[in-house]
């Protein structure tokens, strides 16, 4: 808990004796961030409306809106990365540590939100959701 | 008397085929659950365009109700398509050579004795002109030449068939209906769809019973007959419609020397109406009779259509129904499902009043087939199924040429494959229908079907909100099949803003909406379950 307040409301720049703990927080907060971002893409589906006629976009519209989502996901938490942590983390062997996770990150975090999404439309697959993995036809 | 009644309806005339195409539709409503008909039509004329629309709409209703062990499918309950119908044709040829006129048929023309008993008899009671014309377009309001002709039609046909020979495809159709009534024996109900005002159905309606009696006498060789315990029900429905009156110029020739003239119907009603009043015969014949009126002004069926003459019969006989013909369809349906009066021994004449005032004639859910539950089924099938036609064919556009049921059935396929087995033969045979039942739009032009067709014919409410009967294009893009009722009671969950086809859809996707939840409604195959599917989603989706 106090690794998660040093990341978020840290004074002074970390060296590398907190890295291992930063790291442990970052890969969580992947976690965490592909989670909220699901549940805003579950949100999302729900609020597209199912569409009559012989044209319907609602299907196209809910896979659309879970792939934006999908890549806001590691955008967002690449740009958290870029503007919240790593300006706090003293340049040199702490920095060079943390570089590739905070690259890998972003991309955990992405892969999860698209596990996730397999997941929620496989197991909900008579709800909008199902729409994200359905054949469109 | 076992339990299990065999029903038998005769829609006979261009009038009887309307009340046939009625039936039909309450049929596809399911407010026949579970039940089978023989449904035998009756004309006089092979290319009348009412029959044929009539036939032809039952023979849709049978392709989308067929299955691989029946042409005609299963009976199902609590679904729409939920009756089974065997349809029959008859029709007494007046086409052919030698076949065309009275005098014809009869060999009155060949009888070269002037003062012949025969040819005596028929100066009596028929004039020349009535013993000239040409019958291929119906007996034309002559009464009394009809029951004599259609009399002489069954009772010969009875004659062929036994003897064998020379008998044509669709008369082997009347063998195997007169097979299943001898068969049905006491079980036997058998209702008759006709006008009394006009010419085949009137003519008929009186000497049905004693015709088919005697024509089973005949095919059995005395040893057959309807049962005494059958029950007959009929229509008395007078005068609803007029059409344009024949000039002079067209009744110059023999052939259209007599043409029915509309001028003469309430009158034609009144004298009918004095005959089953007093004639002993059809008074014992018939356990229930239902007298059917109209006490608006006629509907015209030549307005707007620039005749030059007035239309006899034929392919052009394409008239729009009329809510007397759906009062009919009740009348076939109170006499199917109520005991009733079935044990007198004299006809019962029933009838019931709708409230008019103002010029403004209101129809409740509880003025067709009886108030309490009867009211509460016929609302709820009713409505139902009108909202079925819009989701086919205003929600998904099956009016304007694209299949609509297509459409609703892919939003199952995003969650199962149980109907991955109907083609798009199927869907589109489906939305045909609705087509016929609801309307098109053919090149920007609204073409009314049954529905706006009975609804053009009420001048005031038809069970549903005025909303749900709209023709204009932007009203019917707006549309909510889920807001049909005025009664908010009865409108479906629907999202603020959203509407209610949001919340339908996702209802049609649950598992428990499913017919293999309802065993009751003997669905087994594929399109059975469908339709039973959309049905289960329809009623879950009422508020209450």
């Amino acid at each position: 808990m106090n690794n998660v307040l040093t990341i978020l409301f840290v004074q002074k720049k970390m060296n590398l004796r907190d890295i291992d703990g930063l790291i442990t927080n970052t890969y969580m907060f992947a976690v965490i961030t592909a989670i909220v971002m699901i549940g805003i893409a579950i949100l999302v589906a729900s609020m597209i409306q199912f569409q009559s006629g012989a044209n319907p976009k609602d299907r196209m519209k809910r896979k659309i809106w879970f792939w934006i989502l999908a890549v806001l996901t590691p955008v967002i938490f690449f740009v958290y990365n870029s503007f919240l942590v790593l300006p706090n983390i003293k340049a040199g062997p702490a920095m060079n540590k943390f570089s590739l996770h905070s690259g890998l990150s972003p991309v955990i975090a992405f892969v999860l939100f698209v596990v996730f999404g397999i997941l929620v439309s496989k197991l909900f697959k008579r709800k909008k959701v199902g729409n994200w993995f359905n054949k469109v036809n | 008397m076992s339990k299990e009644k065999k029903c038998f309806i005769i829609g006979i005339g261009g009038t009887g085929m309307r009340c046939l195409e009625t039936f039909t539709h309450m049929c596809a409503m399911g407010l026949y659950d579970g039940m089978e008909f023989n449904v035998l039509t009756l004309d006089t004329d092979f290319t009348n365009g009412n029959k044929n629309r009539t036939e032809n709409l039952i023979k849709d209703y049978n392709n989308i109700k067929k299955t691989s062990d029946s042409k005609n499918g299963t009976a199902n309950n609590d679904s729409f398509f939920s009756a089974k119908i065997n349809l029959f044709e008859f029709v007494t040829d007046y086409n052919a050579n030698g076949r065309k006129r009275f005098s014809e048929l009869t060999n009155l023309k060949s009888d070269n004795d002037d003062f012949s008993d025969s040819k005596m008899l028929a100066e009596l009671f028929l004039s020349e002109d009535v013993q000239n014309f040409d019958l291929s377009h119906g007996y034309r309001a002559q009464t009394h030449l009809g029951s004599y002709l259609m009399y002489h039609a069954i009772t010969d046909l009875a004659k062929r068939l036994k003897a064998g020979v020379d008998i044509k495809d669709g008369e082997k159709q009347f063998e195997e209906f007169l097979n299943l009534l001898y068969n049905a024996k006491e079980d036997a109900r058998i209702f008759v769809f006709g006008s009394i005002f006009g010419g085949t159905g009137a003519s008929s309606i009186p000497v049905i019973p004693k015709a088919l009696n005697d024509a089973l006498d005949i095919y059995g060789d005395g040893k057959m007959s309807i049962d005494k315990g059958a029950k007959f029900g009929a229509t008395l429905l007078s005068e609803y419609f007029k059409f344009k009156k024949p000039a002079d110029s067209q009744k110059s020739n023999r052939d259209n020397a007599i043409i029915a003239d509309s001028s003469f119907f309430t009158l034609n009603s009144q004298a009918a109406l004095q005959f089953y009043q007093s004639d002993p015969t059809v008074k014992k014949t018939y356990q229930k009779m239902y007298h059917i009126g109209w006490p608006i002004d006629a509907i015209d069926y030549s307005k707007g259509k620039n005749e030059k003459e007035t239309i006899t019969g034929g392919a052009a006989q394409k008239n729009q129904c009329h809510i007397t013909e759906f009062m009919c369809g009740c009348a076939a349906w109170d006499f199917f499902h109520s005991e009733r009066f079935l044990s007198e021994t004299e006809s019962v004449y029933l009838y019931k009043s709708v409230r008019f005032e103002d010029n403004i004639l209101n129809f409740s859910k509880d003025d067709f087939i009886g108030d309490g539950k009867n009211g509460e089924l016929f609302g709820k099938k009713f409505g139902n199924f009108v909202a079925f036609m819009h989701l086919v064919l205003t929600k998904n556009e099956g009016a304007l040429g694209h299949d609509g049921v297509n459409l609703l059935l892919k939003r199952i396929g995003e969650v199962t494959d149980i109907y991955s087995a109907l083609d798009q033969k199927y869907t589109s045979l489906l939305t045909k229908y609705f087509r016929s039942f609801g309307y098109t739009i053919d090149n920007g032009v609204f073409v009314p079907g049954w529905l706006y067709q009975i609804k053009n014919s009420v001048p005031g409410k038809l069970v549903l909100d005025s909303t749900a009967y709209t023709t204009v294009p932007k009203e019917l893009k707006k549309l909510d099949a889920g807001e049909l009722f005025t009664e908010k009671e009865l409108h479906w969950k629907s999202k603020f803003m959203g509407g209610s086809y949001d919340p339908f859809i996702s209802t049609l996707k649950d598992e428990d909406t499913l017919p293999s939840s309802n065993k009751n409604q003997n669905a087994n195959v594929t399109h059975e379950k469908f339709i039973a599917h959309i049905y289960n989603s329809i009623n879950a989706s009422i508020n209450n």
